[in-house]
């Protein structure tokens, strides 16, 4: 699968240079969405619209008008954005009329992070499948089917963002708009071999995404190179007026940051990464890829993070906690789905259309999100829950105090079978367990490919990757590396 | 912690989920296993639960701006009634 798009800013270059067309790379994108189908990979492909938006691109050229950063460049948006001219759904009946994907919310307004794609001009050309409400770790869970692994259409390609990992695997687009609370950006690029960055924490507004978890909600993409990473978050990076949580800092220049030199940049290896349960195969990759950070020049020296171990515990009690706040929006009665009989008055319209339009993995984190936060269970669940986050942020602000990346695994092993831990939830939330402390201290992360893990009687070669973590706002240190590892593993 | 099926279904009282009898089983053992797992935070210590000084805040002014119109709001309700949502009858007939 070798990429035949190259760096985004090269793409809308050329759109603005008139060697390619924005219809043209669409037309060559929706091919490709139709070529790959049967992975499951798009909820809604916005054919009319997407054409529209690339010739307007075109049409402005040639009146001479100036073009975005993104002149041209299709884009697939994961469907827990809002967008005004296709359906809504985020993988869940309940936002839809009949339980069908293309009666879908149709929102009022974009999100703000796919308003700021079409400013820069690019053009959306889809909604991308992914697990319910953004609840998943394999891409399973969509009310419409699940999203296939592009290597092997029997192996999950992680989640939540499963459908956006999978849209540029396949390199149906450049880009994909993801968002991660636990690692559903960083966990299917792993497993899929594309880029994935969660920046900090705030640095994207959240305005439009549909919220699941809002203390730990994050906004990020999806790529081939590092280097469209970084030229796609110098378009989304900013304050939002729309969202009380998005930061003022300035976004720093982050395509000049992947060009710096990483020499004598300190990358810490936490030992508790490297524990019981990390896949031989993957441990090896991720070892090989940080020797060619010492390699390039980086100084590597272990590191120990004890409140790891904390990690999937309190995750699981703070983000089903805030769902379960969240989710109760979802009613029946402004949106999607609603499910009524003759008696039962309000509550049993609310009852029904939930039990109706939620899916078992939302109904499971919606009880155990109400159990932590119910009377005489609160302080033991949840106010442990909040001194063990801060605990952990502050184990990640000591160990920065010493080094300036920290490098570890992604997931601790390679895309499992469809099914596999389907009916074990707390095995599948085990497989979280590396990238929820980055979530829970708000930190900026990237997941950048390794060397795939080799083929084995029961599996093929699979992709895998390296996790580099960053201080709060340090998106441009964490590009450095990421470029660094890139430039090394591809020869 | 002890769940039993008692204890899910005033969750799913409190959470507005109707849940068959069969799905009542099947959470009842879900939530069991996670929430004996969750229960290593147990050593966790500490009394009070501090805010994180990291969280930024970036409030608006607060001046009024044209929002969402109401008829485009509505446009996407199940069932609206007399320029409102609509919902059944409070009290039950």
């Amino acid at each position: 699968m070798s990429p035949p798009f190259s760096r985004i800013s090269a793409l809308a270059e050329d759109v603005r240079a008139g060697r390619t067309t924005a219809e043209a790379l669409t037309r060559s994108t929706l091919d490709a969405i139709d070529r790959h189908a049967s992975l499951g990979a798009y909820l809604h492909v916005a054919r009319d619209a997407a054409l529209a938006a690339a010739r307007g691109v075109d049409a402005r050229r040639a009146a001479g008008e100036p073009l975005g950063p993104l002149a041209g460049v299709p884009v697939a948006v994961k469907d827990a954005f809002a967008t005004v001219d296709a359906p809504t759904t985020a993988g869940s009946k309940i936002l839809t009329r009949d339980g069908q994907a293309n009666t879908g919310w149709r929102s009022p307004y974009d999100a703000t992070a796919v308003a700021r794609l079409r400013a820069a001009d690019a053009v959306v050309v889809g909604k991308t499948n992914l697990d319910e409400l953004a609840m998943g770790s394999s891409g399973e869970n969509s009310a419409f089917g699940p999203t296939r692994h592009p290597l092997d259409p029997e192996r999950i390609p992680g989640g939540s963002s499963s459908g956006s990992a999978v849209a540029v695997a396949c390199d149906s687009v450049p880009l994909a708009l993801g968002s991660d609370t636990g690692g559903s950006i960083r966990q299917p690029a792993g497993l899929c071999g594309v880029v994935g960055l969660k920046p900090t924490y705030g640095r994207i507004s959240r305005y439009g995404l549909i919220a699941y978890a809002s203390s730990l909600d994050t906004v990020g993409t999806f790529s081939r190179d590092v280097r469209s990473a970084a030229d796609a978050l110098a378009v989304l990076a900013g304050s939002d007026p729309h969202d009380s949580t998005s930061l003022r800092d300035r976004p720093d220049d982050y395509a000049a940051a992947c060009d710096r030199d990483p020499r004598g940049l300190r990358v810490g290896v936490p030992r508790e990464y490297f524990g019981d349960g990390l896949d031989v195969d993957v441990r090896e990759s991720v070892e090989r890829a940080i020797a060619r950070l010492a390699s390039a020049g980086c100084e590597v020296a272990p590191i120990d993070l004890p409140h790891t171990r904390w990690g999937v515990a309190t995750y699981y009690v703070l983000a089903t906690a805030e769902a379960s706040s969240n989710l109760a929006r979802l009613d029946g009665v402004r949106f999607g789905l609603r499910v009524e009989e003759a008696r039962g008055g309000i509550d049993g319209l609310y009852g029904r259309t939930r039990a109706a339009g939620f899916g078992r993995e939302v109904k499971r984190r919606i009880l155990l999100g109400t159990f932590v936060l119910s009377s005489g269970y609160y302080d033991a669940y949840y106010g442990r829950a909040q001194r063990a986050r801060a605990a952990i942020s502050a184990e990640f602000a000591g160990a920065f105090a010493a080094v300036d990346v920290i490098a570890a695994p992604i997931s601790p092993m390679p895309a499992f079978r469809l099914g596999e831990k389907l009916e074990d939830p707390l095995a599948m939330y085990l497989a979280d367990v590396y990238t929820l402390p980055a979530s829970l201290a708000g930190l900026p992360a990237i997941s950048v490919p390794a060397d795939p893990v080799p083929a084995r009687s029961d599996r093929p070669a699979l992709p895998t990757g390296l996790q580099l973590i960053a201080p709060r706002l340090e998106e441009a240190r964490l590009l450095t590396v990421a470029a660094a590892c890139e430039t090394r593993a591809r020869p | 912690m002890a769940i039993d099926r008692d204890l899910v279904l005033h969750l799913a009282t409190l959470a507005r989920l109707d849940l068959g009898p069969e799905e009542v089983e099947g959470l009842t053992a879900d939530l069991a296993r996670i929430l004996g797992y969750v229960d290593e935070l147990a050593e966790v210590g500490g009394a009070d639960a501090p805010g994180d000084p990291a969280r930024p805040s970036n409030l608006r002014s607060d001046r009024p701006a044209p929002g969402i119109a109401a008829e485009v709001a509505l446009a996407a309700a199940p069932r609206t009634v007399l320029g409102g949502f609509a919902v059944p009858g409070y009290v039950d007939e």
